[in-house]
């Protein structure tokens, strides 16, 4: 064990793409807090710059820093002498120089060095149990930020800029500092910690690399996920889709092309449906049924009623936003993948009989992964503003929300079109992007959801400047776009691997 | 032209045809100008060492990737631009074939045979029973080897004209390679199916393959009858004084420690060695498929 080991931990548990990814993230976030702080004319600017590191600390140990997990694993498998003493001594350095540097910093120019270290430990926090806490639990760390916004307002509790902050922000940062404890101890003394369950921690998942060219390679969108018949065997049989093959055969290319693309595509049975519907719908009806049987009191009903009043359209605009996000993701992550296999689907599809030439395969194709997607994404687009109507938000925030969703839609086609147009970015370029593209969503859905007057946040020059970068955006893909289309219409066929 | 004529026609075809096909990947050439055609009916062994090029080739043939030069034909059409007909008259099976993972094995095969006219059902039935398939397991939960069966199975109940097979027996255990071998002979036999097969495994060329094409570094260095191979070539031992007298063209060329020269020498079209073979201390060794392909390779 020496210095250099400890401080090299973290970058080499790490992928470099992942690495990459949380570094231009928080670049971008620091950048932004920067920037805040010497243009904004807010009265608690020195705050919003805090909250904004926060989000840049909040990526940092989500994805890089809780890779070192990984390491301690594989090293606690290997019986290897003495790595996992600098991992910890590693987590303790970079917990020291994220927290403690920029607080002292912030300290130093608005006195506020406790508050700031709260709120950067907290984010920290939150980033580590998101990759630590089960992948069922992790999912409802996205809402973190949203529930730390609301929570206060529901439950009286001192804000950030309020003396009273501290008073349970601190006892809440010991308490998740524990939670994150006790994960990293179960993952390292489990017997088989390589298990890829439901319960299994989230920072597993960024073990699999679904790249040919290697675990190093930044692999687009579908390096994100875990390759799709992994994620098939490590599924129990009760949840696995049910592919409905009723219709399918040469007379409805399209159904049968949907069948063949896997993940979201697949048509489902009837059960099928009802049973992916069940992990949503069972949980909410789970708990109205026992808020409606138990026996509380009057009042605690009505605080509920109260928080779930105050959060529950601001949760609704929130997911239908992010859902859009996802949903883009998912359906792009399985689409670069089937298109990187040589062994998979595509000399499958290649070589099936029944789907007519070239020109009308394409097509069927297009629509086969675009229709459905596209039609879901409307109408998250019309839940959002019909949410955003009932809020009574700016026509500044509706636009930004509505572009949020557009962006979406955008990236879903120029990414669909340039992969299975056989142009697909060089995986930098994807990742830039997909970077620029992230935050500019990201900052159009956080800023109506948190404000009702955008303009109230932002002055004119930033209002601008933000137009500017979705302007810019749009051009990216609509030349990624027509570069896929045109690929796609040179191609022999639409099923060659990139 | 009348049915007859179209018959003689179409059988004349040749199933699988390539000329000067070229290819690379980064920079590396992987193809270097390859000129392949099969005789209908014919069982061609492609064999190679690893990275030799014979999962390009296969694929370039099918029209599976663009290849940077060269012309493949299926059936007589460009292999880039197959026709619904031609499609029904070829199979092929991929190296660790991992398609359409999240169906069962059953409804893998309900879902394909949809597309093909002469799907035999009653095939799969049998061939997944005798093949202890679980019918209804998705296929990534199948192994590797169960999962080779479930695509051979796909491939032969289509009863294909062509059959191509990157690596079949690779994942597959003794018996279960036996009987694929089995079943490839008798297609081949009894159908008239022309088949394409890559494999390292020689017993497997000489258990099945009517002819063999030597792969290596992405030239076609040999393709002759696998009967012909013992006759046509062998090695010729050059003791160090003679190695000067060598002939300048062999498959392989190897110098040993103390000078002597082995080279892999072809018959010419007389059936006659190369001169130095008739030099006093030069030898002529026979070599089977084995150490032909060992002394190529190497």
């Amino acid at each position: 064990m020496n210095l250099h080991a400890v401080v090299l931990a973290p970058w080499r548990a790490c992928r470099p793409a992942m690495r990459w990814m949380a570094l231009v993230m928080a670049t971008l976030f620091l950048l932004g807090a920067i920037a805040v702080a010497i243009f904004s004319r807010a009265p608690d600017e020195w705050l919003i710059s805090i909250v904004i590191i926060s989000f840049g600390e909040g990526f940092l140990w989500a994805f890089i820093f809780s890779t070192m997990a990984l390491l301690a694993v594989d090293a606690h498998q290997m019986r290897l002498p003495g790595v996992e003493r600098s991992i910890a001594l590693a987590l303790l350095l970079y917990g020291l120089l994220t927290v403690m540097l920029p607080a002292g910093l912030f300290g130093l120019y608005s006195g506020h060095m406790l508050v700031s270290a709260t709120l950067l430990a907290l984010s920290g926090l939150c980033g580590l149990l998101f990759a630590l806490l089960p992948r069922f639990l992790s999912a409802l760390m996205g809402f973190m930020p949203m529930t730390l916004q609301a929570l206060p307002m529901s439950f009286h509790l001192a804000g950030p800029s309020h003396p009273g902050f501290i008073h349970w922000a601190i006892p809440a940062t010991l308490a998740m500092l524990l939670i994150a404890l006790f994960c990293w101890r179960r993952l390292l003394r489990a017997i088989n910690p390589y298990e890829a369950g439901l319960s299994a921690p989230m920072v597993l998942q960024f073990r699999n690399p679904t790249s040919r060219g290697g675990c190093n390679a930044w692999n687009g969108f579908a390096g994100g996920g875990v390759d799709n018949a992994r994620q098939i065997r490590n599924r129990p049989d009760w949840m696995q889709p049910q592919a409905d093959l009723r219709g399918c055969g040469p007379g409805h290319a399209v159904h049968s092309l949907r069948i063949a693309l896997g993940g979201m595509f697949v048509p489902l049975t009837p059960i099928g449906r009802l049973r992916q519907l069940a992990f949503v719908l069972v949980p909410s009806l789970l708990f109205i049924v026992l808020m409606s049987l138990s026996n509380v009191h009057e009042h605690v009903i009505r605080t509920w009623m109260t928080v779930w009043h105050d959060i529950g359209l601001l949760m609704l605009t929130w997911i239908g936003a992010f859902g859009s996000v996802v949903l883009t993701i998912s359906l792009l992550a399985p689409l670069q993948q089937r298109w990187q296999k040589v062994n998979a689907e595509l000399p499958l599809l290649a070589l099936l009989p029944g789907l007519h030439d070239a020109r009308r395969v394409k097509r069927d194709l297009l629509r086969a992964i675009l229709l459905l997607p596209l039609c879901v994404q409307i109408g998250l687009m019309l839940v959002v503003l019909a949410l955003a109507s009932g809020r009574h938000l700016s026509m500044a925030s509706t636009v930004l929300l509505l572009l949020s969703q557009l962006g979406n839609i955008g990236f879903m086609f120029a990414f669909a079109l340039s992969t299975v147009g056989g142009r697909p970015l060089p995986h930098w370029g994807t990742g830039l992007l997909a970077a620029f593209g992230y935050a500019l969503v990201s900052v159009s859905i956080f800023l109506p959801t948190f404000s009702n007057t955008v303009a109230f946040v932002l002055g004119d020059f930033w209002l601008a400047l933000l137009a500017a970068a979705w302007a810019a955006l749009i051009v990216m893909l609509l030349w990624l776009s027509l570069r896929g289309w045109r690929g796609l219409q040179q191609r022999p066929h639409p099923f060659l691997p990139n | 032209m009348n049915a007859a004529l179209q018959e003689v026609t179409r059988s004349s075809i040749s199933p699988l045809a390539v000329h000067g096909l070229a290819h690379c990947y980064e920079g590396s050439n992987v193809l270097a100008g390859v000129d392949l055609a099969l005789e209908p009916g014919s069982v061609l062994g492609l064999i190679g060492r690893n990275g030799a090029g014979k999962s390009t080739l296969i694929r370039a043939m099918l029209g599976l990737l663009v290849p940077l030069a060269g012309s493949t034909f299926v059936f007589g059409e460009p292999a880039l631009k197959l026709s619904d007909a031609t499609k029904t008259r070829i199979a092929y099976v991929p190296q660790q074939p991992e398609a359409l993972a999240w169906l069962t094995a059953q409804q893998m095969l309900d879902y394909v045979g949809r597309f093909y006219p002469r799907w035999d059902t009653a095939f799969v039935k049998t061939t997944l029973a005798r093949w202890h398939i679980p019918p209804n397991k998705l296929l990534a939960k199948l192994s590797p080897g169960e999962r080779q069966r479930v695509d051979l199975i796909r491939a032969l109940a289509s009863q294909p004209e062509l059959l191509v097979l990157d690596e079949p027996a690779a994942a597959l255990d003794p018996v279960a390679r036996r009987e694929l071998l089995r079943e490839v002979a008798l297609r081949a036999g009894e159908a008239g199916t022309t088949v394409l097969f890559s494999t390292h495994i020689v017993s497997d060329l000489e258990r099945v393959a009517s002819d063999i094409a030597f792969l290596h570094q992405g030239k076609l260095l040999m393709l002759c009858s696998v009967d012909e191979t013992k006759e046509r070539y062998a090695r010729l031992w050059l003791p160090a004084k003679m190695s000067i007298a060598a002939p300048t063209q062999s498959l392989s060329r190897r110098r040993h420690e103390d000078g002597s020269l082995s080279l892999v020498v072809e018959r010419d079209a007389n059936g006659d060695w190369p001169e130095a073979a008739t030099l006093t201390g030069a030898r002529i060794d026979a070599l089977g498929l084995e150490d032909l392909f060992v002394e190529i390779a190497e």
